[in-house]
C-alpha cells in the first residue's frame, strides 16, 4: 500500500480513505424487503452465506420482512463488497453503507 | 419438485414441467443477451445497485461486480438447462442443486418485477380475468419448486 501512496499522492489525504476511518466506522451491509423471494429462502441463504444459526437467521429474515430491512453483516469495506456481492448472487437485494 | 431420498437429492418432474422450465430459462437467457437498459426495473433487480446514497460507490460496484455477476446469472442457467437434459434418475451434485437454488429465485424475480407484483398482490387469489393470470401461476410454480428445493437441501 505503500507502494500506491507514493504513486498516487492525492489518494493519501482524502478524508474516510484511510485505514484508522475504516476501523473507526464499519461498513454495514443491509437486505431490503422484497415482495418476491420466500421467507425460507432467505433464512436459507443467511445461514449459508454468513454460518448463522437457524435462529439468527430466521429473526433477521423476519426483521427484513417486517421493517422493510435489515442489517446482516458487517466489517472492513472490502468484506462488505463481497457479501453484497454474495447476497446480489442470491437474488438478494443488499446495499452497503459506512456506520458513522 | 426436489426429492431428497437417503442424502441424495434428485429432480422428479414430468415432461410437461420439463418444458415449461427449459422455456422459462430460455427467456431468462434471452433477457441476459438483450441490450441492457439500466433504468429497466428487471435489470435493475437483477443487478441491483450497492448503494442508494452514493452514486460514487454504486459506480465502482457496478464495474466490478457486473460482469462476474452476468457470467454467474449465465453459467447458473446453463447448469440447470444440462441437468433437465441429463438423466434425472441420477441424483444432482452440488453445483447442480446450487445453481437450481438461484436460478428459481432469479426466474421468479424477472417475472414478478415484470409484473409489478406487491405482496398483495402475491397472496391474492388467482383471478381469471387477469391477463397476468399465466405468469402468476408460472411464479407460483416456480415458488412451490424452490420450497422442495430449500426444505430438500434442509435434509
Amino acid at each position: 500500500m505503500i507502494a500506491t501512496a507514493q504513486t498516487k499522492p492525492e489518494t493519501i489525504d482524502r478524508p474516510g480513505q484511510g485505514e484508522e476511518t475504516e476501523g473507526q466506522f464499519p461498513w454495514i451491509v443491509i437486505v431490503w424487503n422484497d415482495p418476491i423471494n420466500l421467507m425460507s429462502y432467505v433464512v436459507f441463504v443467511f445461514q449459508k452465506l454468513f454460518g448463522y444459526s437457524r435462529e439468527k437467521a430466521t429473526k433477521l429474515m423476519l426483521d427484513v420482512h417486517h421493517r422493510g430491512r435489515a442489517v446482516v453483516s458487517s466489517g472492513p469495506r472490502e468484506k462488505a463488497e463481497m457479501d453484497v456481492y454474495r447476497l446480489h448472487a442470491h437474488g438478494l437485494w443488499a446495499t452497503m453503507t459506512q456506520d458513522r | 419438485m426436489f426429492r431428497r431420498r437417503r442424502g441424495q437429492i434428485r429432480l422428479a418432474v414430468g415432461e410437461e414441467e420439463v418444458e415449461l422450465l427449459k422455456k422459462v430459462i430460455g427467456e431468462y437467457l434471452e433477457l441476459l443477451d438483450a441490450e441492457r437498459d439500466p433504468r429497466d426495473p428487471i435489470m435493475a433487480r437483477l443487478f441491483p445497485s450497492a448503494s442508494l446514497e452514493d452514486p460514487l460507490l454504486a459506480d465502482d460496484y457496478r464495474e466490478l461486480a457486473t460482469s462476474d455477476l452476468d457470467a454467474h446469472k449465465r453459467a447458473t442457467a446453463k447448469l440447470a438447462l444440462d441437468s433437465l437434459d441429463a438423466d434425472r434418475r441420477e441424483p444432482l451434485d452440488e453445483a447442480q442443486l446450487e445453481a437450481w437454488l438461484v436460478l428459481l429465485t432469479d426466474l421468479r424475480l424477472a417475472i414478478g418485477v415484470g409484473l409489478g407484483v406487491t405482496e398483495e398482490t402475491m397472496e391474492a387469489l388467482p383471478n381469471p380475468n387477469d391477463p397476468a393470470q399465466w405468469p402468476m401461476a408460472v411464479m407460483h410454480y416456480l415458488a412451490s419448486l424452490q420450497e422442495t428445493l430449500v426444505q430438500a437441501l434442509q435434509g
